[in-house]
């Protein structure tokens, strides 16, 4: 293998990235800052690592396929629930974001090029942030965390346009051309309109038969999902749209079909990975240093992002119905800048617009505000109770009961449809009791009383989904040792009783050493009944 | 962008072929990797990063799989044959690749691409026959990670083939110190992972931090990367570490190796007529020596006839490990870019093959052809008004034991050896067979039993046998599923559907257990909840925190 650099460069960015991890754990800080302080150290600090193209590259299909699941995570119902809120608050939020920002640059004496470029930059969230933040603090399940996301959705929209625009000012002092803007305005919204009409169509005819037939599989599955999401990444390219919006269409297509279920959580760790190396690339290619850089106005305009953006957030979810809370936890989330300023601020000092020292300046502000936004965020509860119990601010009780459904007590998990465990969930509805039944094959699932549950349970998630830390017992069917294991395991962790299917003699003291509560051992039944059976045909005394 | 899209586009069509055929995917990827390279070649850097990182992926994951447990008893019977079939194939790869034409080293490499049996192909039928936890089948998983370890492991010597010697000991004490170091990890590192339960990021970083920093250490012992690379995933094959590990990682793995075997597909290109000759030679030699070998041995370890026949056919290919064997010494500049193309081709030819030489009827026939040494009449003459009890495995030795005591004339019938042994020294009647032979069902005296107790692996070989009993004495047969329980009752047996038999006991257990279960999830409940903290969202490290109470 002669190119060994990507295994260098890609060493460099995990290593770093896990190191750092270990530290931020034991301190109880976000992942988000390990892998900004790994690039950091490995970048500016020690100038080991240099962001290749193909790191460039992996950053950029980590921020797409992370579109690409969130749009898994949605469906239309959802979106066109959130749609409006998100679109008046998206818009209003960037205008006056922008206004302040701008205003807040020119007080510190910046020229009104400059004041602007600024004020877009606190303009915008970072859509990979926020995100993360919202998984972490279970957002994304949330209307409010739609919001959030929607919100976002809305900027890179209009990120498209001050693209475009920008594009069409020209550099320096060539003259604007209208005719351009405009084209190209009609050229990116056309294009989003084909993309999201070739979704439309091919959820309706195609894809649903397609994936079906391609489910048994799952890689196949897992590698057919991602070549449809690229193709839409090409395509968005290729029309001068987003990368990121066209990876989130093709997201919200296939989250019409069934297999989205399974498809979200094999995406998942997949994402991970590819966003460790954002992240850690985007703190390597930092410059905090670098002299003159205007430490005051760094700092106002950070506290800017962090303080007044979430507030304008706020006060507009507050005014579209949400509650308070909700509002301040959306809020939150959304207080830092994107890195899409970083790209903005080097294309404009490119072109002349703006002075180098605006790289430092903006390299500041969000390395500043991402990791506090990081730290504030999973604490928004607090931030919560403080403002309105602390400060005595009267925050609104939300308009709609935006309850979640009771997850299911009291009930008993049955994992692996097979003759075996349908028989257990059968005989435990007779019984009256409420069953989970869990299996990879939907088809085994059919019919039977129970919720079900699709996923394989060597997956985390699949387990949360069924609820295993509410439930009463949870019995495996399956004739697979080490999931068995595992699953033993996990409900030890738990709590949680166990009963396992140890279909092999040699099976039993191990699961039995490993913590089961009870062990169904298919073999010693098996010859207990023919014994019986012996006994009944007289063979046997 | 455009690189990764149309791997990932072609491996797609690879897969979606492969899904048609039900046949192993890694033929159908080089396949359209080959066609990719003719439409629309990715550039060269992608390419070289796709190989690299697959590479890496692919032998790591193949280390994560180390864990002897899945072996179990057989591990003995693995190590027999699993070093007999490879120093063998290897030894018969060498002469082959000598008699072609190829260089001393490149015919080492050659060697060592055809020890390897492919575990991807081998697990994931094993798993569809559901027939991974048979006694064959964890003698197969045994060979196959034994394999797979000495393949890895002895690629940094194959460059010292019909070159310097010297460097022999200093390679061999680089290799000890990274194998000692996987151990200390595996030892001292790897439960740390148990730590970050439910944090799946953590536990993926980790891992790939523990890849690459084995990676790097190998190559600052100047051994080849994947060394590194399989002593990582050694080092985490711990349970239940590896399967938490496997979980983060799969799908990742799975991204890398589809566009592996692509790019592979697409560095190969069309092969020439020399080309397939030598592949088609050396294709003929693995799938015609490996069964026997393997056969040969299996049975001498103590394995029936037909376990052993299966076993062979189910290990006649070549590995994923062998083609990333072949591109190892391809960027040494040791190995041709002709011979790795005759690699390539070998290995998609063979697991092409796999399925339909495995096949059952194929396994079936072949068993006829075996000579039967091993023939055994019951002592003191034909059998009349016993019990004959089909399959003594730990279900038929439980009904054994309790016939024992009745003083009833029983006589066991089975196809292991060692099962044999024993019985023997016990003082039971045995005959050497298979249910579904009818020479065996003869010596057995089946017409003349009183009643018959069926407890085989395979409950559809019980077809001969039921017909010959159908209605006359009581035939009991174990069966798993409710289909076969319906077959063997139409032919007029008497079906034990174990999964039946096993509910009704559990479901006995829960209804004595249930208010025991009530009482622990109330008292974990209360556990769980802090008390005096309002409804906060959770900071700590919880991925989804509980809602506000």
């Amino acid at each position: 293998m002669s190119d060994a650099a990507i295994l260098f460069d890609l060493g460099l960015v995990v290593t770093g990235g896990a190191l750092l991890l270990v530290a931020t754990r034991l301190l109880g800080l976000p992942p988000i800052l390990a892998y900004l302080l790994a690039g950091l150290g490995l970048g500016p600090l020690t100038g080991v690592l240099r962001v290749s193209p193909s790191l460039e590259l992996f950053s950029e299909i980590g921020v797409s396929l992370l579109l690409f699941l969130v749009g898994l995570e949605l469906s239309l119902a959802r979106v066109r629930e959130v749609g409006r809120t998100a679109l008046v608050a998206g818009v209003w939020q960037v205008l006056v974001t922008l206004a302040g920002g701008a205003l807040l640059a020119s007080a510190f004496g910046f020229g009104p090029r400059e004041a602007l470029l600024l004020g877009l930059v606190t303009a915008f969230s970072s859509t990979v942030v926020v995100i993360k933040l919202l998984d972490r603090v279970g957002g994304l399940e949330e209307t409010w965390g739609r919001v959030s996301i929607g919100v976002l959705l809305v900027q890179d929209v209009l990120v498209a346009i001050a693209l475009t625009l920008l594009a069409g000012l020209g550099t320096g002092g060539a003259a604007p051309d209208p005719v351009g803007i405009a084209g190209g305005l009609a050229r990116s919204f056309g294009g989003m309109a084909l993309l999201v009409g070739v979704a439309a169509a091919a959820v309706r005819w195609g894809l649903p038969v397609l994936l079906g037939w391609l489910a048994r599989t799952r890689e196949a599955l897992f590698i057919a999902s991602l070549t449809w999401c690229f193709g839409f990444i090409l395509a968005a390219e290729a029309m001068h749209v987003s990368t990121e919006l066209g990876a989130f269409v093709a997201g919200v297509a296939l989250a019409q079909l069934p297999e989205s279920r399974v498809l979200r959580r094999y995406v998942h760790p997949l994402v991970d990975f590819f966003i460790v190396v954002f992240f850690v690339s985007l703190g390597a290619g930092l410059d905090p240093g670098g002299s003159g850089v205007d430490w005051p106005a760094a700092l106002a305009l950070s506290l800017f992002v962090l303080l007044v953006k979430p507030a304008i957030v706020t006060f507009l979810l507050l005014r579209t119905g949400h509650g308070g809370r909700e509002a301040l936890l959306a809020g939150l989330t959304l207080g830092q800048v994107s890195e899409f300023g970083f790209v903005l601020v080097a294309l404009a000092v490119g072109a002349g617009l703006a002075s180098p020292s605006l790289v430092a300046l903006v390299g500041i502000v969000g390395l500043l505000t991402i990791g506090a936004s990081a730290l504030l965020a999973p604490r928004g509860g607090r931030v919560y109770e403080l403002l309105s119990v602390r400060l005595g601010i009267p925050f609104p009780e939300p308009r709609a009961d935006g309850t979640r459904p009771e997850p299911p007590a009291g009930h008993v998990v049955v994992v692996g449809m097979n003759t075996l465990g349908r028989r257990v969930v059968e005989g435990l509805a007779e019984r009256g009791e409420s069953v989970v039944a869990v299996d990879t094959d939907e088809e085994k699932l059919a019919g039977l009383p129970a919720r079900r549950v699709v996923g394989d349970v060597g997956l985390p998630d699949v387990l949360e989904e069924a609820d295993l830390s509410g439930a009463l017992l949870l019995v495996s069917a399956l004739r697979i040792e080490d999931v068995n294991g595992l699953l033993t395991h996990r409900c030890r962790e738990e709590g949680v009783p166990v009963s396992v299917h140890a279909f092999e003699s040699g099976q039993v003291e191990e699961l039995l050493e490993a913590g089961a509560d009870h062990l169904m051992v298919s073999k010693h039944e098996a010859a207990r009944r023919l014994i019986g059976e012996l006994r009944a045909a007289g063979v046997v005394g | 962008m455009h690189g990764v899209a149309l791997l990932l586009a072609a491996a797609a069509a690879g897969h979606v072929a492969a899904r048609v055929g039900r046949l192993p995917p890694i033929p159908f990827l080089l396949l359209a990797g080959v066609a990719l390279s003719i439409l629309h070649r990715p550039s060269t850097g992608t390419l070289q990063e796709a190989l690299v990182l697959g590479t890496a992926l692919l032998v790591f994951v193949a280390g994560l799989e180390l864990d002897l447990r899945r072996v179990r008893a057989r591990w003995r019977a693995a190590l027999l044959v699993g070093t007999v079939q490879f120093t063998a194939l290897g030894g018969l790869g060498l002469a082959a690749a000598s008699a072609l034409g190829l260089r001393a080293v490149e015919a080492g490499y050659v060697a060592l691409a055809l020890a390897a049996s492919s575990t991807l192909v081998g697990v994931r039928l094993l798993q569809r026959r559901q027939q991974l936890f048979e006694p064959f089948g964890r003698l197969v998983v045994g060979v196959l990670l034994l394999q797979d370890a000495l393949v890895l492991l002895l690629v940094p010597f194959v460059s010292l083939i019909g070159g310097s010697w010297a460097d022999t000991l200093p390679r061999l004490g680089a290799v000890a110190i990274l194998a000692g170091s996987s151990l200390a990890v595996r030892r001292w590192l790897a439960p740390l992972f148990l730590g970050a339960a439910g944090e799946g990021e953590v536990q993926l970083v980790g891992a790939l931090a523990v890849l690459f920093a084995f990676m790097g250490a190998a190559v600052g012992l100047g051994l080849p990367l994947v060394v590194g690379a399989f002593l990582a995933g050694a080092s985490l094959s711990t349970f239940p570490v590896s399967a938490y590990v496997r979980a983060e990682l799969t799908p990742v793995g799975d991204f890398f190796a589809a566009v592996f075997f692509v790019a592979l597909g697409s560095v190969v290109g069309v092969p020439g007529p020399a080309q397939l000759l030598q592949a088609g030679v050396l294709t003929l030699l693995v799938v015609t020596a490996t069964p026997l070998l393997v056969t040969l041995v299996a049975e001498r370890a103590g394995l029936s006839a037909r376990s052993s026949i299966e076993a062979g056919l189910l290990l006649a290919q070549t590995s994923e490990i062998s083609l990333v064997v072949g591109l190892s010494g391809l960027a040494a500049g040791h190995l041709s870019g002709s011979t790795f193309t005759v690699l390539a081709l070998v290995t998609g030819g063979t697991m092409l093959l796999t399925p339909f030489l495995s096949d059952e009827a194929v396994a079936w026939r072949l068993t006829h052809l075996h000579p039967a040494r091993w023939l055994r009449r019951p002592r003191g003459g034909p059998p009349v008004g016993h019990v004959l009890l089909a399959g003594c495995g730990s279900t038929g030795r439980r009904v054994l034991d309790v016939l024992v005591t009745q003083g009833r004339p029983i006589l066991v019938m089975d196809e292991d050896p060692a099962v044999l042994r024993a019985l023997d020294a016990a003082g039971v009647a045995t005959v050497r067979g298979d249910v579904s032979d009818s020479g065996a069902l003869d010596r057995a005296g089946i017409e003349r039993a009183d009643a018959v107790v069926s407890t085989v692996h395979r409950p559809r070989d019980n077809a001969a046998l039921l017909r010959r009993v159908a209605g006359r004495s009581r035939t009991l047969v174990r069966v798993f599923d409710e289909e076969d329980a319906r077959w063997v009752e139409t032919l007029g047996g008497v079906a034990v559907l174990a999964s039946e038999v096993t509910a009704e006991a559990f479901l006995a257990w829960y209804d004595g257990e249930k208010a025991g279960l009530e009482a622990r999830r109330e008292a974990r409940i209360e556990g769980a909840r802090s008390p005096g903290v309002p409804g906060g969202l959770s900071a700590a490290a919880t991925p989804r925190p509980l809602p506000p109470s």
